[in-house]
């Protein structure tokens, strides 16, 4: 061994460092492969970047909205990465659909209300394309939705009353996985009813170790895929029946309780 | 200036721009990723992944001038997550690498050279991640303490603290490396006479 090796420690770590990342080279198909990834992302989410483009405030509640729905119902303990939307704003309608103009959307007829006693009357009407996508970002299922929104007066900029009524495999609504959800039963069917504050975050986002702890216990939903940070205060009813999974989900209507909810999805199961 | 309009390239969604910006930092990522996790492989991932990250977030890149610093914050800290996930096992590949560059060496010369990096890297891989990051930034990527802060997060005061620890231990391992050696010989000459 080198006698002075001891000497001229930082030329030593620095040859030394040379001398081993000599050991690499980047592969030659690294961009192909890079580029191919980047297409299959931009494929994966092309519809929903168009909702993006036109529909760009109330994307980020849609999205929140179906991802909030899975804690709610779904998606226990499986290797589900979570439910992915999109929408178009060319759909959209604001009135008040038949239910053949429904059926004729979505392929199915949920249930649904014009307005509810609390004082929500129907504002909007949409259909949306869902996946269910795992631990791979495959898709496992694909499904159509109909969105109700609902507004009241002195509605804020900001604040949602929404219900989706889903046409999906019941295999995909396991036990709860929220740990402060309440179950109430009605006429046999189980309504579950969470609260918790929602952020909206840009894609790419990494919770913070505090986030991963209020999103085990139920108190935090991330959903991805706003252009900016976005924090909202929700709660949300969903029950599953006759072959649908409905959601109502409220953003920032802070006056409304875990009763008032609870009553909405009664109202809609009739 | 040319690097610049690149990033305004890439932001505007331009593929071609991020084929020729991925030219400029291949290699220097790759090897990068390599002296921090010791595996092809892994090293593949951490690249691939951070110029697929570098194409969707460029937009939040405000000045473009800073390109290399952001970049490298988000290849650091993807790095840091494999590094941390391949902890537990030395992956195959390091232990061909490791068979394979013995066997290159063929002079004597070459082998005691090959030999003392080999040790000084084994002393390099026994450091912390955080202290082998600033390692490998400042004596391989040859950044500066405040550009090595700017990636990892930190104050340029804790760069230069860990540049410090990380030195004097490996300085403290060669010392007593090189004892050995001496020592070994002596044991040597002495059976011999």
């Amino acid at each position: 061994m080198n006698k002075n090796f001891n000497e001229n420690i930082d030329e030593k770590i620095k040859e030394c460092l040379i001398d081993k990342s000599e050991n690499v080279s980047v592969p030659k198909n690294m961009f192909f492969k890079i580029r191919n990834e980047i297409l299959k992302e931009k494929d994966n989410k092309g519809v929903f970047t168009m909702k993006h483009k036109l529909l760009k405030p109330k994307t980020v509640i849609i999205a929140g909205m179906l991802i909030i729905a899975t804690s709610v119902t779904c998606v226990a303990a499986t290797n589900l990465s979570g439910i992915f939307g999109s929408s178009s704003h060319l759909t959209e309608t604001k009135t008040f659909p038949s239910k053949d103009k429904v059926k004729d959307s979505v392929g199915f007829t949920p249930k649904y209300v014009e307005s509810f006693n609390n004082g929500f009357k129907f504002d909007t009407f949409n259909c949306s394309n869902n996946e269910i996508r795992d631990d791979k970002e495959a898709t496992v299922e694909k499904y159509k939705g109909a969105d109700f929104d609902y507004k009241k007066e002195g509605s804020k900029e900001g604040q949602l009353l929404s219900m989706s009524a889903d046409k999906v495999d019941q295999k995909y609504f396991g036990e709860n996985t929220s740990n402060n959800a309440v179950s109430v039963e009605y006429k046999g069917i189980k309504i579950e009813y969470t609260s918790n504050q929602y952020k909206a975050v840009p894609e790419g986002y990494k919770p913070t170790d505090e986030e991963k702890e209020l999103e085990d216990k139920g108190l935090l939903e991330i959903g991805y895929g706003s252009d900016e940070i976005k924090v909202s205060q929700s709660q949300a009813v969903g029950w599953y029946e006759d072959g649908i999974s409905y959601c109502i989900l409220n953003m920032d209507y802070t006056e409304l309780s875990q009763d008032d909810m609870i009553n909405m999805a009664k109202e809609v199961i009739g | 200036m040319y690097e610049e309009e690149l990033v305004i390239k890439i932001q505007s969604g331009d593929m071609n721009a991020l084929g020729e910006l991925f030219d400029i930092y291949k290699n220097e990522s790759f090897k990068y990723a390599y002296l921090i996790t010791g595996s092809k492989h892994t090293s593949e991932d951490i690249v691939q992944e951070a110029f697929i990250s570098c194409y969707i977030n460029i937009k939040s890149l405000k000045n473009p001038e800073f390109f290399k610093s952001w970049f490298f914050k988000m290849l650091t800290r993807i790095a840091w997550r494999y590094a941390k996930k391949d902890k537990k096992s030395l992956p195959v590949d390091n232990i061909f690498e490791k068979a394979d560059e013995k066997s290159i060496d063929n002079s004597i010369e070459q082998y005691l050279r090959k030999e003392e990096n080999n040790n000084l890297y084994a002393e390099i891989e026994k450091l912390d991640l955080k202290q082998k990051t600033v390692i490998v930034l400042y004596y391989f990527n040859g950044l500066t303490v405040k550009e090595i802060a700017k990636i990892m997060g930190c104050f340029e005061g804790t760069v230069k603290s860990r540049l410090h620890s990380a030195r004097k231990k490996l300085k403290s391992s060669l010392i007593k490396c090189e004892d050995e050696y001496n020592h070994r010989n002596l044991k040597r000459v002495r059976l011999n006479e």
